[in-house]
């Protein structure tokens, strides 16, 4: 839920977010605004995504796994 | 009738946060020489979104985090390196004033919270 929020509020998104979907290529963000991304998706799961594993998270998919095997992200599944 | 108690905290908070931005100007001046990486650039701008977070007051806080964004957009389209490490070496300064403020505004946190930080229930 918290993800789609994320890219929620970024305008003319016209593109589907899929699972596949490029974060680069497939919604024209650069590299400010993948760096803006990981550290919101770090305040909001409450854990630190190093530099080295921040370069990992092309897609959305990527983004979701990453999220999910972490061990300490503070995730509530309903 | 309320008696609005403002403690000298905000004047001495005003005064260190001057003093630290001359400082921190100071210091930019004196070490912008080598041209930093792309890495490193990144890497200051996650800094400095990490450190804003410190900050206890919402309005501060966003403010801080808008700014970075902003202040990084438009130094993006630089080209002279030596503009390049003056811009560098101004936001390495504000990274130091931003932890050192962030550690100040929560000795002297306050218990209001903004309306902004209450949780929203999904929908």
């Amino acid at each position: 839920m918290s993800i789609v929020f994320v890219f929620a509020f970024r305008p003319n998104f016209s593109i589907l977010v899929t699972p596949n979907a490029h974060l680069q290529k497939d919604f024209g963000l650069d590299i400010l605004d993948l760096e803006e991304i990981v550290t919101t998706l770090e305040e909001e799961f409450g854990f630190e995504i190093p530099n080295n594993e921040a370069n990992k998270t092309n897609s959305i998919k990527l983004v979701v796994d990453h999220i999910v095997s972490h061990p300490q992200a503070n995730i509530a599944l309903d | 009738m309320i008696f609005l108690d403002l403690p000298s905290i905000h004047i001495s908070s005003l005064t260190l946060y001057s003093v630290l931005y001359l400082e921190g100007a100071m210091s930019a001046a004196a070490s912008s020489s080598a041209t930093p990486s792309a890495a490193q650039v990144l890497s200051l701008f996650r800094s400095l979104l990490r450190a804003a977070r410190e900050f206890p007051d919402y309005n501060i806080r966003e403010y801080t985090k808008r700014r970075t964004i902003d202040s990084f957009r438009h130094n993006a389209t630089l080209s002279d390196p030596s503009q390049i490490s003056t811009a560098f070496a101004h936001g390495k300064s504000q990274l130091a004033v931003v932890k050192r403020q962030a550690v100040v505004y929560s000795l002297y946190d306050s218990p209001l919270r903004s309306v902004m930080e209450l949780q929203q229930v999904p929908f």
